[in-house]
């Protein structure tokens, strides 16, 4: 499948973190894109800079590039996360479709994404397991009282 | 007679002299040099770049604005206004 692509991602973090919690984030979201079966081609800490316009009243950011092999779901799994995270002033997640691809680790890089698919797929399994025992328990109240009607109905014919 | 006037040289795009396949969102050394002072996107015919490479640039151009790696206005509009309003 052809559902894995190169991304570039482009992270422009607030310039008044400590380098513990700038190693912090990134040592996260390193975890967090193995977790979504993609691969880091490289990180790169291209450091501090002058923001061409103020953001949040900052003049200055803290720039991170990452070269990413990631499969089909994860691009928006990664937005998601960066949107939520205060730390991060801005940030873009482009499609590199120019580079080319290394067959060795796309194979790699797909055969985790399977693996994390099928995972997947049984927690959901699990979690509506879960949510049908508790609706049965709800339902069986109202199946009574349905038989209560139809043994009514008997007795009267 | 009159009318006559001398055709100036056609410009020829930058990007395919140098057969340029991807326009670097990060090189802003590069799209410096296609904005006005303002920080307004030059046009085709003041540039002469090719419609394909303008496409690209345009869409680096705007990517590099949201990272803040280039402006949106000149400083001197965003600080002082453009003398027009207020």
């Amino acid at each position: 499948m052809s559902n894995i692509r190169r991304y570039e991602l482009y992270i422009v973090l607030r310039p008044d973190l400590d380098d513990e919690q700038r190693e912090a984030f990134i040592e996260s979201l390193n975890a967090f894109v193995t977790e979504q079966a993609g691969q880091i081609i490289s990180t790169q800490r291209l450091g501090k800079r002058r923001l061409a316009y103020p953001i949040q009243h900052l003049l200055e950011g803290y720039d991170v590039l990452y070269e990413l092999l990631l499969p089909a779901p994860a691009p928006n799994a990664i937005e998601a996360r960066l949107r939520l995270n205060e730390n991060v002033l801005r940030y873009l997640l482009v499609r590199r479709d120019d580079l080319p691809l290394d067959a060795g680790a796309v194979e790699a890089v797909a055969r985790q994404a399977e693996e994390k698919a099928k995972a997947d797929a049984a927690a959901a399994e699990e979690a509506a397991a879960a949510e049908e025992s508790t609706t049965t328990e709800d339902e069986t109240p109202t199946e009574e009282s349905e038989s209560a009607v139809a043994e009514s109905e008997t007795s009267e014919e | 007679m009159a009318y006559y006037r001398r055709r100036r040289a056609r410009k020829v795009c930058q990007f395919c002299v140098d057969k340029v396949s991807y326009i670097d969102y990060k090189d802003t050394d590069t799209l410096w040099r296609y904005l006005t002072p303002q920080a307004k996107i030059q046009p085709r015919r003041k540039t002469g770049t090719c419609a394909k490479h303008q496409r690209m640039l345009a869409r680096a151009i705007k990517r590099a604005r949201h990272l803040a790696l280039l402006p949106f206005t000149g400083d001197h509009i965003r600080l002082y206004g453009s003398g027009s309003g207020e």
